[in-house]
């Protein structure tokens, strides 16, 4: 009986302390929601219509364009509303999505921003319309948007959308990752994070991009991250194999670090690249190659600097080995 | 530079394949002087259905633009003789039309353009239109749509449809329509029985695991002069090359094209093995023995692949492991989600004590699994994936 109660008790304090994290988690949970729905600016007050969307239902909310978040480790989306005081006819829609991580968050947010857009003072960063924000803080993106028949304006929405990010984790860094795509001619607000087929190229699994200048011509800039150094010269070895099939055939030339491949690519003109450790960088959309070499030893620069300093891999979403065993069926 | 692109295109696999099946299907033969007849490349053979009263022959494989990230894949579809491409106002808050704008330069007289814009007030839907035509970088468009309508009532709602006629009118669109994602029969029977014949089009969900009421209603609208194309056609995308060969998006593709009032498909075009997958469809179309039994795999690979989450397992599994949320997270990281860090954060939730660590490899679970799921080596892959 006693040797009984010696081992019940490891395991009752390991159920206990499994039950403490459950109820902190939901507790999390329940706080978030509870915090949103009075994140409510003067004037206006939630109309107690939250809905919470996980993977399997979030077509309800925004079908179609439910699968452009899946790869950016979605978990859940909270929406809700708010209504005007005096005109309960007017309303503001916010729908705050968590995701896998800050880095996948900017992801989903850099596929909505682009180099036009009206950055705003809200989150880590966002931008706005006349009757929409959009921002992302933490691992958290939001999308604020005004309706109803009077048109609640910007001057509506962007207090709302400050309300909600208080409600959020107080974290308002930006992705360390984001420091490796870093050039001095780079064009602001066009930095993106694709957690797959980065160019549209399958065989480049996660990276960013980035518009910058060389030589007077807009391109594009790119960083591949793999797994390890092996993994990226397979990526390369595909870019490769892909380039031989489509009849282009690739120089290997010496530069000041190592060799570089130059390539008129089928879809983005002159492009060169190059291997840094378990990275690609490149540039593409080159009307000569020769315009990006400048450009590639910055990124160069960059990325063994930001090796040196071990940025972790893990926070990538780069794919796993594929596995060797197959499901019944 | 387009000899390059066009050498790529004549020297793929899906070319020569193409060139080999010769374009078989007689109903669908190439049109000249069609909209992308110029931009043909050597050995692909578009094929092309007419968009009901539009009048429009577009080809059976449009581009579907919404996670598209680059106007170069775009391009690359129109080269191998796409003439369709289909965007939304909402699609990557604008930024999609901005894409599409770009990608037309140079091919504006080669494809016809639809986009759609979600219901609003007449000011809001007048707007929001200026804007599509603003960043699209066009006069007109070919084909504008009332995006996502679900009840009747969406059809013959009078300010929609006062402010539609008027873009129609104005010359901002050719030709009107609207999309549909759910209750897709009754929203085709509103727009066929329209005694008005206003919106000329339906962009509705059409797949292989479709109700057959849906194909019926599909057949009433042709009847009625509407065009119909179709979307979400692979039904959920799944990533296949889990499932050994199963190559089933070509094979979801045909099956619907084989709906002959189907004037065409618009799968998501995000990368260029996708352009190149989907447009050799074109070459193709004929639904094979062979692909039937495609899709039937698939349908069985799905169904045992992903955990139904029944739990019955689970009841049987002396160390109570969560089965069911494992597989989940296995889902996630090689399913069609494709993602890793989604798979890390859900398996992160599963204690250590239920979670595939603790999987003894009795192999009752297994035997109790009602969908034949070989848990004992979903377990171990969990491990190998997530420790």
């Amino acid at each position: 009986m006693e040797s009984m109660n010696m081992t019940r008790t490891p395991w009752l304090i390991f159920t206990l302390l499994v039950l403490v994290i459950f109820a902190s988690a939901y507790g999390d949970e329940d706080a978030l929601i509870e915090g949103l729905k009075t994140a409510a600016p003067r004037g206006w007050k939630c109309t107690g219509d939250v809905k919470t969307y996980d993977r399997s239902n979030l077509y309800e909310l925004i079908d179609g364009e439910a699968e452009l978040y899946f790869p950016y480790g979605f978990k859940r989306v909270i929406s809700l509303g708010f209504s005007a005081a005096t005109n309960p006819q007017d309303s503001i829609a916010a729908e705050v999505y968590e995701m896998g991580s800050v880095l996948d968050a900017f992801g989903v947010y850099s596929n909505y921003r682009d180099a036009s857009s009206k950055l705003v003072g809200v989150g880590t960063e966002g931008f706005a319309g006349p009757t929409q924000a959009m921002f992302y803080r933490d691992r958290f993106f939001v999308k604020v948007r005004a309706h109803g028949t009077s048109g609640p304006s910007l001057a509506s929405v962007l207090p709302c959308a400050r309300a909600v990010a208080q409600v959020l984790p107080k974290n308002i860094s930006k992705p360390d990752e984001l420091d490796l795509i870093e050039v001095s001619t780079l064009v602001p607000q066009t930095k993106q994070y694709f957690a797959q087929s980065v160019l549209g190229y399958d065989f480049f699994s996660t990276g960013l991009t980035a518009d910058a200048y060389a030589g007077g011509s807009r391109v594009k800039i790119f960083v591949i991250v793999e797994i390890t150094s092996k993994t990226a010269r397979q990526a390369l070895q595909r870019y490769e194999d892909f380039l031989k099939s489509s009849n282009v055939v690739p120089r290997w030339e010496n530069s000041t670090r190592g060799k570089m491949m130059k390539v008129d690519d089928p879809l983005y003109k002159g492009v060169l690249v190059k291997q840094v450790g378990n990275m690609l960088v490149g540039v593409a959309k080159l009307p000569r190659p020769d315009q990006g070499i400048r450009l590639l030893e910055q990124l160069q620069a960059r990325v063994v600097d930001k090796l040196k300093r071990n940025l972790p891999q893990e926070r990538f979403n780069v794919p796993s080995p594929p596995s060797p065993a197959k499901p019944k069926g | 530079m387009d000899m390059n692109r066009r050498a790529f295109l004549k020297f793929s696999s899906f070319g020569a394949v193409m060139a080999a099946s010769g374009g078989s299907f007689a109903a669908d033969q190439p049109v000249p002087g069609a909209p992308g007849a110029e931009a043909i490349p050597k050995g692909v053979t578009p094929a092309y259905r007419t968009l009901g009263r539009t009048g429009m022959k577009i080809t059976v494989i449009g581009v579907g633009a919404l996670k598209t990230p680059d106007p170069a894949i775009f391009q690359a579809a129109f080269d191998r003789g796409v003439n369709y491409i289909d965007t939304a106002r909402v699609y990557l808050n604008g930024r999609s039309e901005k894409l599409v704008g770009e990608a037309l330069k140079g091919y504006r007289d080669k494809v016809y353009v639809a986009t759609k814009i979600k219901p609003g007030t007449k000011d809001q839907m007048r707007a929001l239109m200026k804007e599509s035509l603003g960043d699209l970088k066009v006069d007109y468009v070919d084909l504008m749509q009332l995006h996502d309508i679900s009840v009747k009532d969406g059809v013959y709602n009078k300010d929609y449809r006062e402010v539609f006629a008027e873009a129609k009118k104005q010359g901002l669109a050719r030709f009107i329509g609207v999309t549909v994602h759910k209750n897709e029969a009754e929203m085709l029977d509103a727009v066929s029985q329209d005694p008005e014949k206003l919106y000329d089009t339906v962009l509705v969900t059409y797949n292989f695991k479709s109700d057959p009421g849906v194909k019926a209603a599909i057949e009433r609208a042709a009847q009625a002069g509407i065009g119909i194309v179709a979307m979400k056609t692979q039904a959920g995308g799944y990533n296949s090359k889990e499932f050994g060969d199963i190559k089933p998006h070509q094979a979801a593709l045909k099956w619907v094209l084989q709906d002959k009032n189907v004037a065409a498909a618009i799968p998501g075009m995000d990368s260029l093995s996708h352009v190149v997958e989907d447009t050799a469809v074109m070459g193709m179309m004929q639904l094979t023995q062979a692909d039937v039994e495609t899709l039937k795999r698939y349908e069985v690979a799905i169904a045992s692949y992903y955990c139904h989450r029944c739990d019955r397992c689970r009841e049987t599994c002396p160390m109570r492991v969560n089965i069911s949320e494992i597989n989940r997270s296995l889902m996630y990281a090689e399913g069609g989600y494709n993602s890793l860090s989604l798979a890390r954060a859900t398996y992160r939730d599963i204690p250590t004590a239920v979670s595939a660590a603790a999987c003894v490899n009795c192999a009752q679970c297994a035997a109790a699994c009602p969908h034949g799921l070989n848990i004992g080596e979903r377990m171990s892959r969990a491990q190998e994936l997530f420790a």
